[in-house]
């Protein structure tokens, strides 16, 4: 047990055991926008990725991952039907991977394109308390937003999604839409930058670039949800069947909260295991990182060797 | 073997949704360089049956067009179909007697040097294609990478 809670010098966090955000702030990401045309963009998608997204239609949003043949994980991508063509949103560092396997394997009497949207549109994150209410302040004229849907306001597109039980909300919204951005201006907040939201999303467990690459697998870093296994074949799908009825998930991602600089790399915890320290990231003195350990960690392990206090959070 | 550079055949459309994706600011298609090469494959005497059997007369008018696609368990997947002689200059020919086998330019890289067989048998029967450019199959044999 801490002496001393190490983040509670942060305001924005409650206790190293709560570290929901008091308020909910906007994020600006470094996410790759594709648009991918064509009348067979749904049905190319639903090839490449592990989950089942045929049922994607206008007006609908749908998150999907994809993966190698190794079943690790490439990418993880929001899917937005926006009648003609599909808006992809994924991680910024991995754009060039993702949109090469987009537009690879296209068959040659379909015609599909895709178009960086990068220079168009720029891609944000509300999260913390009650993301749903800092939109109503914004936008007082937006209707409720429901999962699985997104609403389009004024050339602002917002959906909700769902992280470990915490409300996302992502925008994404025309870069010259001077509209929006005075908007927020007026209600008194402000947009963050990408070093903040790293913080951020370890809050609340939400995978960033270090996670989201072919070193794991979906199960490691929380994301066993966007596999479908009843869809058919995928690129991944027979390693992950095999992992579904013959293993159990071995490694499963973790929070650990310090309150010194924690390094990438392994680290031994009091009960014997590792914790495998994948990001980290510090706001108002308060160290907050991310990682791969076994499932069967205790959840009162704490770092050995370390100079400082830890905690570590299961998610 | 001759070497050509083609890009994927991907065009341009006008974003008819207005709203977030009217306007400026959308970059060009974004384009997979494709190596087109020469293709050669072999196809087994037993293959060669099959697909006699399967065209039924037909070889003057239909083809074999073999491709490859995203999906499958291995990153790509075959397609074996007999059609009409497709209207497509994209199409490298292949003949076997009086079966032609058509391969799209684009797939050339993919599927030069496989080997068509066929297989009489109730259990994993059918045509089988080996391919010496893939590093991975799946269980099932249709999908590589």
């Amino acid at each position: 047990m801490l002496v001393s809670p190490v983040v509670v010098a942060n305001p924005s966090v409650d206790t190293m055991g709560n570290l929901s955000e008091k308020f909910a702030q906007i994020y600006l990401m470094k996410s790759s926008i594709s648009v991918m045309e064509g009348s067979d963009a749904v049905n190319h998608l639903n090839n490449i990725l592990s989950t089942d997204i045929e049922s994607l239609h206008k007006g609908m949003r749908m998150d999907g991952l994809i993966c190698d043949s190794n079943g690790k994980v490439a990418d993880v991508v929001n899917c937005y039907n926006v009648g003609q063509s599909i808006l992809i949103v994924g991680m910024g560092s991995n754009t060039d991977s993702t949109r090469e396997l987009l537009t690879r394997g296209v068959p040659w009497d379909k015609k599909l394109s895709l178009l960086d949207g990068n220079g168009a549109l720029e891609h944000l994150k509300i999260i913390g308390k009650d993301p749903c209410s800092l939109v109503e302040k914004i936008y007082p004229e937006l209707s409720k937003l429901s999962e699985n849907m997104y609403s389009e306001f004024e050339n602002v597109v917002f959906s909700l999604g769902m992280h470990n039980e915490h409300e996302i909300i992502d925008v994404i919204v025309r870069r010259d839409n001077s509209d929006f951005y005075n908007r927020i201006e007026m209600c008194n907040h402000k947009i963050f930058r990408i070093e903040d939201w790293e913080f951020a999303r370890m809050t609340i467990g939400y995978p960033g670039a270090n996670e989201v690459s072919s070193k794991y697998l979906p199960h490691d870093i929380g994301m066993l949800n966007l596999i479908s296994l009843n869809k058919g074949c995928y690129p991944g799908q027979e390693i992950h069947a095999r992992l579904d009825s013959r293993s159990k998930p071995k490694k499963k991602m973790v929070i650990m909260a310090t309150n010194n600089v924690m390094e990438i790399g392994k680290h031994s915890l009091s009960d014997d295991s590792i914790v495998k320290i994948t990001s980290s990231a510090v706001r108002d003195g308060s160290h907050l990182s991310m990682g791969i350990c076994s499932v069967d960690v205790s959840p009162d392990a704490t770092l050995v060797n370390y100079n400082g206090e830890s905690k570590l959070i299961l998610l | 073997m001759t070497m050509l550079v083609a890009t994927v055949q991907i065009q341009r459309v006008l974003a008819v949704d207005m709203g977030i994706l009217g306007g400026e600011g959308f970059s060009l298609p974004v384009v997979s360089k494709i190596d087109v090469v020469d293709v050669d494959i072999e196809l087994t005497e037993t293959a060669k049956a099959a697909l006699s059997a399967s065209m039924s007369g037909e070889e003057d008018t239909h083809v074999l067009l073999i491709s490859a696609q995203s999906g499958g368990c291995s990153g790509y997947m075959y397609d074996m179909a007999i059609v009409e002689e497709p209207d497509n200059s994209g199409f490298q020919k292949i003949q076997f007697d009086r079966i032609r086998i058509f391969i799209h330019n684009k797939d050339s890289t993919m599927l030069n040097g496989i080997r068509v067989d066929y297989k009489d048998s109730l259990m994993g029967g059918g045509f089988q294609i080996e391919n010496p450019n893939a590093s991975k199959s799946c269980g099932c044999g249709q999908s590589f990478s």
